[in-house]
């Protein structure tokens, strides 16, 4: 299994996507420099400093993970499937379950590389441009250095299930569909639909896309226990089912190309 | 050529929607066998092929791989396996190196010197470090051989491996299967619908047609089975009764 890991993560990693994806980050936040007056609007009364940078990064941006990991997942299974290098791998003495798990560790392996990678290129930016300040300020409310930490941790953390069941959605669509059009055209249309449905308040929480938006910032807007454990469980059921499925799909799909 | 069945094939059967594309097939492959498997386009060479490896599963009927079942014994069959079907595939974005040192890794004990070695039988020792993408179709199906004899494969499958390939590529990878062959002892199931090859290299042949499989033997008693010898390219028309598109 450890060389099947290895296996996923070495193309990942020299592939340019993941790179470019960096640099696009890096860009975001650079943008968002010049932009946090309006950006902060209620999110900071304190002015802007380098300690409060992540946090209001990782607010605005949500989906910007979400995207590479539906791009990933659709890249390890539709393209594969379609450029015949998935058929390459199943040809060695390896199971088709294997492979599956593989690819979901890689996945989580570079959806955790890239959050790390947001923290750290935006404490830089959010430092080298406001200098690192004296106090994490969230709104009204200010933190002491550490508390900050343990907050923009609180938020990388429950950012994690989420993108792991959007990703695990694409890969099942990406099983179902052997199209990289159509598995990245889906986890658009999940996120574009889920702003759509903020009106239906009984609704949205059951939406992916709204938990992807939602669920990482819960400890800053509601820390109550019970939409934790309600956000937590419809992305269980959303991790499980599409798991489930993608297990049956890979079992039994026929190699064709 | 060896008696040891290393491929069999009972009774293989795949449909596609009301298409049957492959109908209760039977194919033996013995030890050192390089064996033909004709057919026109569509004729279920490669779905046959695909199923052989495990790629696609099959309807009903079975497959041994020196003895093993592939269905339920599915990595001890494959491990005897080295296998190109339909196009030789890689990661454009890395080395040839590279691409064999990763499909090494999925093989239990496939050591980095083997990844040398089999780069220096298909002659591409001094385009290793190149990346796959700038090779020409005759390069990767060579490198596709190169990958197929990684594990030490007791059987090689390569579906229409001359394919799109000018004449000097298809001199030089029919020299290579010949020289595997005849220096490593390796069986070849080799599918294509270039006659005159697989007459120059096989000495067993199969030919399929509409999923059915029609003809199979030596081919040396094939090409004598009628009046006056013929050759493959006769025996071929006459058995698909003027139906072998070329």
């Amino acid at each position: 299994m450890s060389k099947l890991i290895h296996f996923e993560l070495f193309k990942v990693f020299r592939q340019k996507k993941l790179y470019l994806f960096m640099l696009i980050q890096i860009a975001v936040e650079i943008s968002a420099v010049f932009q946090y007056e309006w950006d902060a609007s209620g999110f900071t009364d304190t002015g802007p400093n380098g300690q409060s940078f992540p946090l209001l990064i990782l607010h605005n941006g949500p989906l910007f993970i979400a995207i590479f990991v539906a791009i990933l997942a659709a890249d390890s299974i539709a393209e594969e499937y379609r450029s015949g290098t998935l058929k390459k791998a199943l040809l060695c003495p390896i199971s088709r379950l294997d492979l599956l798990h593989a690819k979901i560790v890689s996945m989580f392996t570079v959806m955790m590389v890239l959050l790390i990678f947001l923290v750290f290129s935006s404490y830089v930016v959010g430092t080298i441009a406001f200098g690192w300040g004296d106090r994490t300020a969230v709104g009204e409310v200010i933190y002491s250095f550490s508390e900050g930490v343990q907050l923009l941790m609180h938020m990388i953390l429950l950012s994690v299930p989420p993108n792991l069941a959007f990703g695990m959605i694409v890969i099942f669509v990406a099983l179902v569909t052997s199209n990289p059009g159509a598995s990245i055209g889906t986890a658009l249309v999940l996120i574009v639909l889920s702003p759509l449905l903020e009106g239906i308040s009984q609704l949205e929480h059951l939406f992916i896309g709204y938990q992807l938006r939602a669920f990482p910032f819960l400890p800053l807007h509601d820390p109550a226990a019970h939409n934790l454990l309600g956000g937590l469980t419809v992305i269980l059921t959303y991790l499980s089912v599409s798991y489930t499925g993608s297990v049956m799909m890979i079992r039994k799909k026929d190699i064709l190309t | 050529m060896g008696n040891q069945v290393l491929l069999e094939v009972q009774g293989l059967t795949k449909t596609f929607g009301s298409r049957v594309a492959v109908d209760r097939l039977n194919i033996r492959i013995a030890e050192g066998d390089i064996y033909g498997f004709l057919g026109t386009n569509g004729s279920g060479k490669t779905t046959t092929i695909r199923m052989i490896t495990g790629l696609i599963h099959p309807d009903a009927g079975e497959v041994r791989i020196g003895g093993f079942h592939l269905k339920s014994q599915f990595k001890s069959a494959i491990s005897l396996v080295g296998a190109i079907v339909e196009n030789p595939a890689f990661y454009g974005y890395l080395s040839a190196y590279d691409n064999l040192k990763l499909m090494a890794n999925l093989y239990p004990s496939v050591t980095r010197k083997r990844v040398d070695e089999v780069l220096e039988i298909a002659g591409l020792s001094e385009r290793a470090k190149d990346k796959v993408a700038s090779f020409s179709l005759g390069m990767k199906q060579r490198l596709g051989i190169a990958g197929a004899l990684l594990n030490q494969p007791k059987l090689i499958i390569l579906d229409e491996p001359t394919n799109g390939l000018d004449p000097q590529g298809m001199k030089e990878i029919k020299e290579l299967i010949v020289q595997l062959a005849a220096e490593q002892g390796i069986s070849f199931l080799i599918s294509s619908h270039l006659l005159h090859d697989v007459e120059q290299i096989c000495n067993k042949a199969a030919v399929i047609r509409k999923g059915k499989l029609i003809a199979e033997g030596e081919v040396k008693q094939l090409l004598a089975s009628g009046k006056e010898t013929r050759t493959l390219e006769q025996f071929f028309f006459d058995i698909t009764e003027g139906d072998g598109r070329l």
